[in-house]
């Protein structure tokens, strides 16, 4: 056998470092102008969290858009130079970066790839109390640049500045020469009803805290979500944590009805405040798999169209929480979502029984029905726990039913009417009924 | 579950009875981890109550919860008439309400003894129990088994399909085409062994170390009454009970099943002086008595496997 020399390690390395401007294609493919934006936005939300806490009333968010030109300001914490230097423009969240905790933004790779898909240039200029950078990129120039190897990928700074005192805080994000397609949606009619209503419903936690978030001057109002709650109507609220990589994820599930709207019905997901899931109605929340009601298909029928369901994640370690790189949907396989999903499908359950017995119930002046006519739009935060959907049991057919009729003094009858709280004869005589077969432990 | 108050006398099902002894004797072992007295019984009691009397007196569970889904007044009030020992919480609810209800950090026995064949509802509160249950605790289930018209695994894929769901499959449904009835059993213990690793693998997903699950089968029976039926058992532990788990030795009792195979429970036909004549025969003398019994040897040999757990005084509530 011939015998070679070994080749020097150079010799038998190729280069297999991508081009920027492919890296940048890939990275910026699978997201939506509208959730680039958003990204952003996220951000600073991040970044007004950090500096005020869970009283956001002085925090302050500014997006304006026109066809030449997006902004993003917002009064947050800013970045520092160090930050800048080691972290924030890194693609990817290198182990080293501190993570605010609870916070929205966990992957390290949502602003980069906002910028490059809004548009061709950008400026990041950023304020801590002490320091102030502005760092520009025109992608252009950058893209040219494509000699270095990806580990000597940088931007560079236009000006810092350090030893500052009492400086406001804050980061501003402009982008300019945008793409036709980011033009083209910032034209649409639509769009700013689409982004407005995107943004209340994924910031609805800090939206409710006070955050002031305007839109070209327009501030957005936070609408917290309700539930049905009657006297006779209860709905699931549990209150877990799950421990999951040493730390601790907590979960809130509410359960129960709202309006006959079969769009609204479905599951609503949150992670730390931030809504990544809405009107949720297919296996991944358990509907599939759930409801065997004996249907051959069982799917959300008509009569499923009053669940609803929140589930609420909340962990300072954001990584854990069971979110997709995006933040825009559910990851069913996190660890977290596999923990609590049986928790989810049995809370569905549970009021599906419910809803299966009201759609079985002819009379619509039933127990079931009168229950939910009676009952009140509540926000979540004023649900009391309560493990298993509470509601009235199906009457009996009416027609096995014994009538009895009977006169009483009307005056003792309408103290027993307000002893019972009920407005009704009917009701005060089926109601004294019941206490005696309870009193007697008929049954 | 629904109706079956009015088909089936529970005292009068042979093997039915002899399968709730060889579950008590299991359960009895679950001592090593703390007193049986300490232990709650999740079962569904219908207007019978056998295996909670059973129970109750034989493993001595001081906490008893009994889980009937009816809106019937009349059988309620059974229930309630007929629950033994005072001891009994009776819920007139759904499985899946009730089981939001109970605090699972108590160690349980549960028995989930449906009469009807598998449905998704059955595997999703097998799963919720597997994700809740605390270390130590039991979770059995039982369902109709009748294979009905199937006897080739297309038609038994295709049963599965409309019963539990096409992603509930295992493997083994299309192992051999011919399915014979214990084919069947075999392949819908799988199905449900399936879904319960699912949902221990689901809580498992990441914890710490020492809450971390695992799971054992301990029992799986078939028998057949006047309907094939299979129950199914599991033992869910921690590490720190994993010890306790070994020195139970519930695997060594002759009826427990940690695999595919069932313990099949076959009650012989024999009359009762028969089975009086049977158990006389001791050690010695044995080979000499039983040949002389006017019995085939296949019959005396299906009796001496249930022996034990034959209720000789099947008449008594006691079992």
């Amino acid at each position: 056998m011939a015998s070679s020399k070994a080749a020097s390690s150079t010799e038998m390395e190729v280069n297999a470092s991508p081009t920027k401007s492919f890296f940048i294609s890939v990275l910026i493919k699978d997201i939506d102008f509208i959730d680039a934006l958003i990204e952003l936005i996220d951000n600073s939300v991040d970044a007004v969290r950090a500096r005020l806490g869970d009283d956001l009333r002085k925090g302050h968010i500014q997006v304006n858009y026109s066809t030449s030109e997006v902004s993003v300001i917002d009064d947050g914490v800013g970045i520092s130079i160090d930050q800048a230097h080691k972290s924030t423009f890194r693609f990817g969240r290198p182990t080293i970066a501190k993570v605010v905790p609870g916070s929205v933004g966990a992957f390290g790779v949502g602003m980069k790839r906002a910028l490059f898909k809004i548009g061709r240039w950008f400026e990041v200029e950023s304020s801590t109390s002490t320091e102030r950078f502005r760092l520009p990129v025109n992608v252009a120039d950058w893209e040219k640049d494509d000699d270095e190897a990806a580990s000597q990928w940088k931007f560079e700074m236009a000006t810092s500045e350090t030893n500052l005192r009492n400086n406001k805080t804050g980061t501003s994000v402009v982008i300019k020469k945008l793409h036709e397609y980011s033009k083209e949606e910032l034209r649409s009619a639509t769009f700013g009803t689409r982004l407005r209503e995107k943004l209340t419903l994924a910031h609805e936690t800090a939206l409710g805290l006070g955050l002031k978030l305007s839109i070209n001057g327009l501030n957005l109002q936070a609408e917290a979500p309700e539930i049905l709650v009657g006297k006779h109507l209860k709905p699931i609220h549990i209150e877990d944590s799950i421990r999951v990589d040493k730390s601790d994820v907590s979960i809130r599930i509410y359960a129960g009805v709202g309006d006959d709207k079969l769009r609204d019905a479905g599951w609503y997901v949150f992670c730390n405040g931030r809504q990544i899931e809405s009107a949720e109605k297919t296996k991944r929340t358990g509907w599939d798999t759930a409801l065997d009601t004996g249907d051959k298909t069982p799917r959300p029928h008509w009569q499923f169209r009053r669940f609803r369901g929140y589930v609420f994640f909340d962990s300072p370690a954001s990584s854990l929480l069971p979110w997709n790189t995006m933040k825009t949907g559910l990851n069913v396989e996190s660890a977290v979502y596999r923990k609590a999903s049986q928790q989810m499908i049995m809370a569905l359950r549970d009021v599906i029984t419910f809803l299966n017995a009201l759609d079985a119930e002819d009379d619509v002046d039933g127990p079931l029905h009168a229950a939910i006519d009676e009952a009140k739009y509540v926000r979540l935060s004023a649900v009391p726990t309560n493990a298993a959907f509470r509601a009235p049991r199906p009457r009996t057919d009416e027609s096995k039913l014994a009538r009895i009729s009977f006169k009483r003094d009307p005056d003792l009858v309408d103290l027993v009417k307000e002893e019972l709280g009920v407005a009704t004869n009917r009701e005060v005589g089926e109601q004294v009924f019941d206490f005696f077969v309870r009193s007697k432990k008929l049954l | 579950m629904s109706g079956s108050f009015a088909k089936i006398d529970y005292q009068l099902c042979p093997a039915k009875a002899v399968e709730r002894k060889m579950m008590a004797e299991i359960f009895s072992r679950l001592a090593v981890f703390a007193p049986l007295s300490e232990y709650r019984y999740v079962g569904m009691g219908s207007v019978y109550f056998s295996d909670f009397a059973l129970f109750h007196s034989v493993c001595g569970f001081g906490d008893m919860v009994s889980i009937e889904g009816t809106e019937d007044t009349r059988i309620k009030r059974r229930c309630a008439f007929n629950a033994p020992f005072g001891v009994v919480d009776l819920h007139f609810e759904k499985t899946t309400t009730a089981f939001l209800k109970i605090d699972w950090t108590k160690r349980s026995v549960i028995w989930l003894d449906y009469d009807d064949p598998l449905s998704q509802d059955m595997l999703s509160d097998l799963a919720y129990l597997a994700s809740r249950v605390t270390s130590g605790s039991v979770i059995s289930l039982s369902f109709n088994a009748a294979r009905g018209q199937v006897r080739t695994s297309e038609q038994l894929v295709e049963k599965l399909r409309e019963s539990v769901g096409p992603d509930k499959i295992p493997d083994d449904a299309t192992l051999e085409d011919h399915v014979d009835q214990r084919r069947y059993s075999r392949v819908l213990r799988s199905v449900v062994s399936a879904e319960f690793n699912r949902a221990i693998g689901n809580r498992n997903a990441d914890g710490p170390p020492e809450e971390k699950i695992s799971s054992q089968q301990i029992f799986f029976y078939t028998y057949d009454d006047d309907t094939p039926m299979l129950t199914v058992g599991w033992l869910l532990t921690t590490p720190t009970d994993e010890g306790k788990a070994k020195l139970s030795r519930i695997p060594e009792v002759l009826h427990a099943s940690s695999g595919v195979r069932p313990f099949e429970i076959v009650i012989p036909k024999l009359t009762p002086a028969e089975m009086r004549a049977i158990s006389r025969c001791d050690a010695t003398d044995k080979y000499e008595k039983e040949r002389s019994l006017p019995l085939l040897k296949e019959e005396i040999a299906k009796f001496k496997k249930i022996e034990r757990y034959w209720p000789m005084a099947r008449f008594l509530e006691l079992g």
